[in-house]
């Protein structure tokens, strides 16, 4: 494209944030900031308080005795459906008869102050008959497991199967017999909060006209009006939703939580309602990432090309379905990374449990299969003794070549650049010398991210530019989550339309006057929204040109509207996987780890992480994607965690969330990026929100193995597994020859070829890891 | 519930402004703030002192709005994030724009109030040990040891540079 060849003035500079300075001087109103109109209410949920029952009875009349208690809503209130579901809708607004996990809420408190709410609600007497309770998501298919969701009986398979996805590619069989070395592993990962800052708040207000007006924070408003809709019984066009500041995402306000239940306390008190949420009912009212199960087999042939996979998922999808029909499909698509795999057979399937909804979470099911993935491939390395580096890129997709599912993809130049780059930079640094304290380890890791919905969705967005006298407006429903959406648009917009970028303003936050782009997820705005303005201010500036010839007209008024649609994609089948995506991003992360042998502590002293997204739009804003994602990456490969006993999340608070606080978080972190301006993206750039995160686990896990010589396969890799994995060494070395001890889950296969490595003890790789310290 | 008799009569220098309320003996600070004074620039994430985004400063110190009880701050002076006299306040709110030390916002307020409280010559070690009890789930915390050092004067002066491949 031309525009790509000419010098560009606003993108790729460090523009700064266009809502950075309400958010320095405290005016950004996020939704618990809303001034309330007068004669404003105050809801409270009643919440199960077990994760498996009948409910028997409701008895409302305690709770409406108290006083300052206007209304007691129960399902028997709600109009429509009483369903709400992004992609099934299978979850009750208030439920009725039975309780299926801890996010269920059973009765809504309305009364004249938060504090009356609450305390009415604690009032409300539940009759319930305790149900057979499903945690194992193991057991779901089992012949006598409880049904979480009986109605679904009918559908074929178990009931209690939420999706599965499967891919089967070449001959696996005759490829394993052909390989040198077949690694088999199992890996789990577990439940992850999401902890944004800002805990779920909203008010809902009744408009002169019947209509209703919701004030949230959301990454997707019309689909969270399209489901209220549907659950209370509304038309659509009486439902606005005007966004606020947003404190903080991640996919966790993906699904809807608190929005239908405003909007039906205010329809059945005709008042303005508003409700904000404690910490503790944040973490029981939206979803979690998944918890995995990852069966894992690749074999390689001597010089460590793969030549099979055969990997199996299991995840537990909770007790409602959320997105996990997309995210197991995802993580089947991607679970060989950005390798290509001539040969596999990979299956998914979540299931149903009594357990918390998991969901949509940065990486969308690719950052558990990538940790799996990653880490056999290091293992693969060390039994073949090379170099980890080497054995990636030996695998990586080439410009035109085929992912493992049969996705041909042209625009991956970028891909091993992202493992050069990160590799030159890393080694400027070599690591400390082991203390008595202290030992060392480097790890890498590389990942791939599908950007944009994918298997068949059509995945669209439309922007509207309106020009006035000192400038343009331009509006696009791309939901701002921090990641500074809006001011890639604003930069976009001003690039296109030739303008400063201080005279276009971004509106993104009402649906009543803004054109939809839908959600703010799969790293998709950049691409998809950002086309939509490019599109919307090229064809303004065609007319502008073109009238300018004949007469100098106003320029103000002129309103241009375009829809962006992403090129066509299919979804994920056996027999036909060959455009289930239409664009990744890739990245390669080097990670530097210190383990006290002694106390089993890891600490990341340093990541280097290398990302090609396409063209830079602001680097300011893509630095800060890394840093971002590389800690996130640093607290699921360490640290965090979500309790859960009996289905019912046990972590109340953040405290117990583990997050990384600035003293733990990586205190060097440099990104580099790798501008392949491939593809149609708006002047070649992509997207970058969740391919930052994506390989932080698997480099670190690497680290600590190259550091210690212990595969930590479970997630996190807390100072007890590490420990323990240690202690299994020490007992292995204890009886093995020493230069077998790390092999405990490595299979080497006698290899067919001449020349084979198979049972040579692991030595050091090579290159990478010259300096990583002592060895085991 | 409230009742006339359980409240107090407190006086408060916010800002620089003096503040006379009377407020009922368990609300907190962060209520004070927010709901009477409609500062709501200082944010409530957890209401249980793990998260600091309710940070202010008591009398130049920081501590947590949401475990100070408003009779406790009677005769004394508060400094939230919307106090516009500080100069170095000011920059710390420049630096954080230019550093890209802020993604959703919402840690900001109570990080930049904490950041002021840091001592002058604190280093990377210092202010990261100053700002630990302030959580933040977007940045991973590097652009804001960043921001605040740039704020002292002492970080890098030059545009954040474009890395090329």
């Amino acid at each position: 494209m031309a525009e790509m060849r000419k010098k560009l003035r606003t993108v790729g500079r460090a523009l700064a944030r266009v809502d950075g300075d309400a958010k320095v001087r405290g005016t950004a109103i996020f939704p618990e900031d809303r001034a309330l109109p007068p004669g404003t209410l105050h809801a409270a949920t009643v919440r199960a308080p077990i994760a498996a029952a009948r409910i028997l009875r409701v008895d409302v009349a305690p709770a409406l005795a108290t006083k300052g208690v206007v209304r007691v809503l129960t399902a028997a209130d709600v109009r429509g459906t009483n369903r709400f579901g992004l992609k099934e809708r299978d979850q009750p607004v208030l439920a009725s008869d039975r309780i299926r996990g801890a996010s269920d809420v059973i009765a809504l408190v309305v009364a004249t102050s938060a504090a009356a709410a609450r305390a009415a609600a604690r009032r409300v007497r539940l009759d319930l008959a305790v149900a057979p309770l499903l945690e194992d998501p193991e057991r779901a298919c089992d012949p006598d497991a409880p049904v979480i969701h009986p109605e679904r009986a009918a559908v074929g398979a178990h009931p209690n199967v939420v999706a599965t996805a499967t891919v089967r590619r070449g001959d696996v069989a005759a490829a394993r017999k052909r390989a040198a070395v077949v690694i088999e592993g199992v890996y789990t990962t577990r439940w992850v909060e999401h902890a944004f800052l800002a805990p779920e708040a909203g008010l809902a207000v009744p408009e002169p006209d019947g209509g209703l007006t919701l004030y949230v924070a959301t990454q997707w408003p019309e689909t969270d009006l399209r489901q209220a809709a549907a659950a209370l019984g509304e038309p659509l066009a009486r439902l606005r939703l005007v966004q606020q500041a947003i404190g903080g995402a991640f996919g966790g306000r993906e699904d809807v939580s608190l929005q239908i239940l405003l909007l039906l306390a205010a329809r059945a008190t005709g008042r303005p309602v508003r409700m904000v949420w404690d910490r503790a009912e944040s973490i029981r009212g939206h979803g979690k990432r998944h918890p995995f199960r990852i069966r894992h087999t690749l074999a390689a042939d001597a010089r460590g090309r793969f030549t099979a996979a055969v990997i199996d998922v299991l995840a537990d999808a909770g007790c409602y379905a959320s997105t996990s029909r997309i995210v197991i499909a995802n993580a089947v698509a991607q679970a060989c990374g950005p390798y290509a795999v001539p040969a596999v057979d990979l299956s998914g399937q979540a299931v149903y449990t009594n357990n918390p909804v998991t969901g949509a979470f940065r990486g969308f099911g690719v950052n558990q299969v990538c940790f799996a993935m990653e880490q056999q491939v290091s293992k693969v390395a060390a039994a073949l003794g090379l170099d980890p580096a080497t054995v990636r890129a030996r695998n990586f997709v080439r410009p035109g070549g085929r992912l493992a599912t049969g996705l041909r993809v042209d625009a991956c130049a970028g891909l091993p650049r992202t493992l050069t780059r990160a590799m030159r930079r890393a080694r400027r640094r070599p690591l400390p010398r082991a203390t008595a304290e202290w030992v060392y380890g480097r790890g890498i890791a590389s990942a791939s991210k599908n950007v944009g919905y994918s298997f068949g969705v059509d995945d669209h967005a439309t922007a509207r530019v309106t020009l006035s006298a000192d400038g343009a407006t331009v509006f696009v429903g791309a939901a701002e989550v921090g990641q500074g959406v809006t001011t890639v648009l604003t930069q976009i917009a001003a690039e296109t339309l030739g303008l400063p970028p201080a005279r276009i303003r971004v509106v993104s936050d009402d649906t009543a006057t803004v054109p939809e782009a839908g959600s703010t997820s799969a790293s998709r705005q950049t691409f998809v929204a950002g086309n939509a303005v490019r599109l919307a201010c090229a064809r303004v500036r065609r007319k502008l040109t073109t009238r300018a010839a004949r007469a100098p007209l106003p320029r103000a008024g002129l309103s241009v509207t375009a829809t962006f649609h992403a090129p066509r994609t299919q979804p994920l089948t056996a027999a036909d996987a060959r455009r289930h995506s239409y664009a990744y991003t890739w990245c390669t992360c080097v990670a530097d780890v210190a383990v006290d042998r002694a106390t089993g502590v890891v600490r990341v002293l340093r990541v280097v992480e290398a990302v090609d997204a396409g063209r830079v739009v602001n680097p300011t804003l893509l630095r800060g994607q890394v840093e971002g994602g590389v800690v996130m990456g640093q607290g699921y490969a360490l640290l965090e965690r979500l309790d859960v006993r009996s289905g019912m999340p046990t972590t109340r608070g953040l405290d117990g969330c583990v997050l990384p606080t600035a003293v733990d978080a990586v205190p060097m972190i440099e990104a580099i990026a790798i501008e392949e301006r491939a593809l149609a993206g708006p002047f070649g750039a992509r997207g970058v929100g969740e391919i930052t995160m994506i390989p932080v686990a698997p480099a670190i896990t690497a680290a600590i193995h190259a550091a210690i010589g212990v595969w930590v396969d479970d997630l996190p890799a807390t100072p007890a597994r590490i420990l323990a994995g240690l202690a299994t060494q020490q007992c292995a070395s204890a009886r093995q020859t020493p230069g077998n001890a790390e092999r405990t889950n490595v299979r080497a296969r006698r290899s067919t070829g001449a020349t084979s490595p198979r049972a040579k003890p692991v030595t050091k790789p090579r290159s990478m890891l010259r300096r990583s310290g002592v060895t085991p | 519930m409230t009742t006339p008799a359980a409240t107090l009569a407190i006086t408060v220098d916010v800002n620089g402004g003096p503040v006379r309320v009377r407020v009922a003996a368990a609300t907190t600070l962060v209520d004070l703030l927010r709901d009477r004074l409609a500062l709501t620039g200082t944010k409530v994430g957890c209401g249980v002192g793990e998260c600091g985004a309710c940070t202010v400063l008591l009398d130049d110190v920081p501590v947590l709005a949401c475990l100070v009880l408003a009779v406790e701050v009677d005769g004394r002076r508060i400094t939230t994030i919307e106090d516009g006299r500080d100069a170095r306040m000011e920059r710390l709110r420049a630096a954080f724009i230019e550093e890209g030390a802020l993604q959703c916002g919402f840690c900001t307020p109570g990080m930049i109030v904490a950041a002021r409280a840091l001592a002058a010559d604190a280093d990377d070690t210092a202010i990261r040990a100053g700002l630990a009890g302030n959580l933040c789930r977007c940045t991973g915390y590097a652009a804001i040891v960043r921001a605040v050092r740039r704020a002292r004067g002492r970080g890098p002066r030059r545009p954040t540079r474009r890395t090329r491949g």
